[in-house]
């Protein structure tokens, strides 16, 4: 199999998938949709289980810059593409069964594929520009997700904060990856690592890091970028699970380590890195305690992780990347099984705040058996796989050169959080006895299973952690030079300091949970503070910005046509005479065209009728003497030679006082003529603009810079596109791209000017967002 | 106007408009090797348009101007893309035979000629379309 159809397919997939829809059902749709990810995992899994061998491809794409469309799949890649692929299957599943009934599920497939096709492409693609592209594929297309019911103003404000932030931080990133190029001459990721000395003595190297990490960290929303993604939860659960959990987030950890060889080799990589990761660990796992909405807890508990992946990335050993690595698996297990889990109890009951829910052990078994292992797994409790990436996880911390104790508390402190987290959201809403939140149907299996399926993973394999580390672990450690003996996987580490800690933080935990309630004093300060926030900063800027442009729009658009023509002809013929004073003397003030007596008549006429124009009392009289004006000019286009032009002159200046005169029939009488100050403006201008004009005309014809193309064209006329009318050989032939641009600006501006003046589609997209509102309404209450 | 509704400019419309017609496409046609082409023939043709409706609002064109244009650019695009088909470059200009017309001779037939076609449709459905949203616009606004 070729590579490039790990992102081909999904693609082919998205275009199917509308019909697919429409012929099968959303729930059908999602199952055999899910076949196409299901493929790839399993191509991923044979990979692995064979050991194969790095795979790549590439393309000549801009080879003048050395751009290439380059895929490679090291065992790294491949640990991330299976999980990316695997988990995205059954979202589709998932997706079809959750969305079932509403109207626009089509639309979610395609863009779910989409990105699924553009998440691959990141982790797989080994060109830093293509890298780039499909990161902001990611960003677009969980901007549109987010933005998925568009009806509601805080979905599309959640989104549009979501774009703006990952925008940004994309823009760095571009920046970031133009200057790695830049000095070490490579665009392939692989070939960097060889130039990390390099690198690191670059002039370039720190503000190429911080560009690189400023697009990292607003991708894995690290404190202070953080808040975009519990905005984000805005969007349907089963994208929350995917793109805000699972993959999309943890896109920036994955650029993070495959630059890691390169870009690590000072300790500025850690000073800055670590502190990061440590903070957004330590900010998301304390707001995550305080959120009663299942999914914003869910939400700031990812942030919590994203913070100790960059942390652990920053550490920069070989133990702590392998312990990072397998904490990313074992984390798109239990959290995207929480999601779904989240995400099925809101489909089923209607709410998704945790007060509200109690006891739904009963009407939903296999839930909560989803629900509590997956949990188990947050919690770290053996023999789940989330105990084995703790004990790594303390393992590292206790391992760094410098301030381990602090850096193992705050640990214990956020994994305690973790603790509680997981019993708030996988264990209270099943225990207890039926609450106010009754079930108002039963999920289907498409609900259930895949949660389940995810959850049961991160049980079973918990139990043969030598198997994961062989087939997937330690080859991905291996695609970055480290040894795989370094941290051997295994559930029983014997009685070490680490277990102690282990231990500690279930207990801590469990005190957490229980005394939360308690804890509110924290919370309240927290608000306190609010206004500080990065959210209020953002916003405050956002309000700022839109505020100046309302400003700038309402002093620059006045309305009156008067302003518009003369701030626009003064400014552009006040350009033209000052660029053209520069040329005084370069050329002869003689004319060299003949002016004969027909063309001298021509002149009168236009002189008179321009006259007559500014004189006239009445509008239709002024209209006329314009299109004398007009007529004139395209007497003198016959004079020198140029039928074409003069016939399109006549034409436009017949239509456009045709149009006129009707318009000016229905209009009253002029009933004030400008005053005199305002007519010396008016000429003061008029005038700059004929003389800025006249003096182009008159430099054009005497100043010649390149020989002229003309005779050429005349030449090659007849004989290579059989047309003696040299004119419209240009247009549709030489010049034809020139035309089709042309043609389609018009048919563009047409399109506008219908639109502005019959505003009815503004209508239309009302009643659309209501007949939306009322399905959503009647069929979906909650996405 | 109420008057010039049933007075010299309608007998006037009557008989001009179906000349325009056909000099619009002659304009086209001869385009190539005289004065002409697809702008000014579609620009003709626009204006007869707007000139019936000017003298009588019912008689609007009953197709959609802007799918015109629509088509009006497929084609001009269509006649690029041939050459591509037959392992050409883009644009790339391809003849074919000649016929004889009336009035205007021999015609040699092309891609070229499918573009000006093209840009005829193009102008006319644009120039036509944005007269009558005006003249609608001020009907509305004064009657």
């Amino acid at each position: 199999m070729e590579l490039y159809w790990i992102i081909a397919a999904p693609l082919l997939a998205a275009l199917l998938a509308p019909s697919l829809v429409k012929a099968a059902g959303a729930r059908a749709a999602g199952v055999i949709l899910a076949m196409v990810p299901f493929l790839i995992a399993g191509w991923l899994l044979s990979q692995a289980l064979a050991d194969g061998p790095v795979r790549e491809w590439s393309h000549a794409w801009l080879p003048s810059m050395g751009i290439e469309l380059a895929l490679r799949v090291s065992g790294f890649e491949r640990l991330f593409l299976f999980l990316v692929s695997f988990i995205g299957g059954l979202i589709l599943i998932y997706g079809g069964a959750y969305l079932n009934g509403d109207a626009k599920v089509g639309r979610f497939f395609v863009i779910v594929l989409f990105f699924m096709a553009a998440m691959l492409g990141v982790i797989a693609a080994d060109d830093l520009i293509l890298t780039f592209v499909f990161w902001e594929l990611t960003s677009l297309t969980s901007f549109l997700l987010v933005g998925y019911k568009f009806y509601d103003p805080a979905a599309r404000k959640a989104a549009l904060m979501a774009l703006l932030v990952t925008g940004a931080g994309g823009l760095a990133l571009l920046g970031g990856l133009i200057l790695l190029t830049q000095i070490t001459g490579e665009t392939r990721i692989s070939a960097l690592a060889a130039h990390s000395t390099t690198i690191a003595e670059s002039p370039l190297f720190v503000p190429a890091l911080l560009l690189v990490l400023a697009g990292v960290f607003t991708k894995s929303a690290q404190v202070p970028f953080h808040f975009w993604l519990p905005g984000a939860m805005a969007a349907p659960t089963p994208v929350s699970a995917y793109l805000h959990s699972a993959t999309m987030v943890k896109a920036g950890v994955i650029l993070l380590a495959k630059l890691w060889p390169a870009m690590s080799q000072t300790e500025l990589w850690g000073w800055i890195v670590i502190p990061f990761g440590a903070l957004t660990m330590i900010t998301g796992a304390a707001m995550a305690v305080f959120q009663t909405d299942l999914k914003r807890l869910l939400a700031y508990s990812t942030v919590s992780v994203l913070g100790v992946l960059v942390m652990l990335l920053g550490f920069g050993n070989a133990f702590s990347f392998k312990t990072a690595m397998f904490l990313a698996l074992v984390h798109g297990f239990y959290k995207g099984a929480l999601f779904m889990v989240a995400g099925t109890v809101d489909h089923a009951t209607g709410t998704r705040d945790v007060r509200s829910l109690s006891g739904l052990r009963q009407s939903m078994p296999w839930l909560a058996f989803a629900a509590v292992a997956a949990a188990l797994s947050m919690s770290g409790v053996p023999p789940t796989l989330g105990f084995i990436s703790k004990e790594l996880l303390y393992e590292a911390k206790l391992s760094l050169p410098i301030a381990r104790h602090a850096v193992a508390a705050l640990g214990v402190l956020a994994n305690s959080l973790a603790v509680a987290i997981a019993l708030i959201v996988g264990v209270w809403p099943f225990l207890g006895v039926p609450g106010h939140a009754t079930i108002r149907h039963k999920p289907g299996w498409g609900l259930v299973m895949p949660p389940v399926l995810l959850a049961s993973l991160g049980l079973g394999l918990g139990l043969v952690p030598k198997w994961l580390d062989q087939v997937w672990i330690s080859p991905a450690a291996a695609a970055f030079g480290i040894d795989p003996k370094f941290a051997k996987l295994t559930l029983w580490h014997g009685f070490t300091p680490v277990l102690a800690l282990s231990v500690a933080t279930l207990v801590l935990g469990v005190v957490i949970f229980v005394i939360r309630g308690k804890l509110s004093f924290a919370n309240r300060l927290m608000e306190k503070i609010s206004c500080f926030t990065p959210t209020s900063i953002y916003q405050a800027g956002l309000d700022g910005l839109l505020r100046i442009a309302g400003f700038l729009t309402g002093w620059i658009q006045q309305g009156q046509l008067r302003v518009y023509i003369r701030v626009t002809l003064f400014a552009a013929s006040g350009l033209i005479l000052y660029a053209i004073a520069q040329s005084v003397g370069k050329f002869p003030l003689t004319s060299r065209v003949p002016l004969g007596f027909f063309e001298t008549m021509v002149v009168v006429l236009m002189s008179v009728s321009a006259i007559a124009a500014v004189r006239a009392r009445s509008r239709l009289a002024a209209i006329l003497c314009l299109g004398g004006v007009g007529y004139s000019v395209s007497f003198l286009f016959v004079a020198y030679g140029a039928p074409d032009l003069a016939i399109t002159q006549l034409l436009v200046e017949t239509l456009t006082v045709v149009l006129f005169s009707f318009v000016i029939l229905r209009l009253p009488q002029i009933r004030s003529i400008s005053t005199a100050s305002t007519r010396r403006w008016d000429a003061l201008v008029a005038a700059m603009a004929g003389l800025a004009m006249t003096w182009v005309v008159w430099k054009s014809v005497h100043v010649q810079v390149h020989d002229p193309i003309s005779p050429g064209l005349v030449e090659r006329s007849a004989t290579e596109a059989f047309g003696r009318n040299v004119v419209n050989v240009i247009l549709v032939d030489f010049r034809a791209l020139d035309t089709l641009g042309e043609i389609l600006v018009l048919s563009l501006a047409c399109l506008g000017v219908t639109a502005l003046l019959f505003r009815k589609r503004k209508l239309r997209v009302t009643e659309e967002a209501l007949s939306e509102q009322a399905t959503a309404r009647g069929q979906r209450p909650q996405l | 106007m109420n008057d010039l509704h049933h007075s010299i400019l309608p007998a006037a419309v009557r008989l001009v408009v179906p000349v325009q017609c056909a000099f619009s496409v002659y304009l086209l046609l001869r385009g190539h090797n005289l004065p002409g082409g697809g702008f000014i023939g579609g620009l003709v043709l626009a204006s007869a348009l707007v000139l019936r409706v000017m003298v009588d609002p019912k008689r609007a064109p009953r197709f959609d101007l802007i799918a015109l244009s629509g088509i009006g650019l497929l084609t001009a695009l269509a006649s690029a893309m041939m050459p591509v088909l037959v392992g050409r470059t883009f644009f790339t200009g391809l003849w074919g035979g000649e016929i004889w017309l009336p009035t205007l001779g021999t015609l040699k037939l092309g891609t070229p000629l499918l573009f000006d076609i093209g840009v005829f449709l193009v102008v006319t459905g644009v120039a036509s379309k944005l007269l009558l949203v005006l003249l609608a616009q001020t009907r509305k606004a004064h009657d």
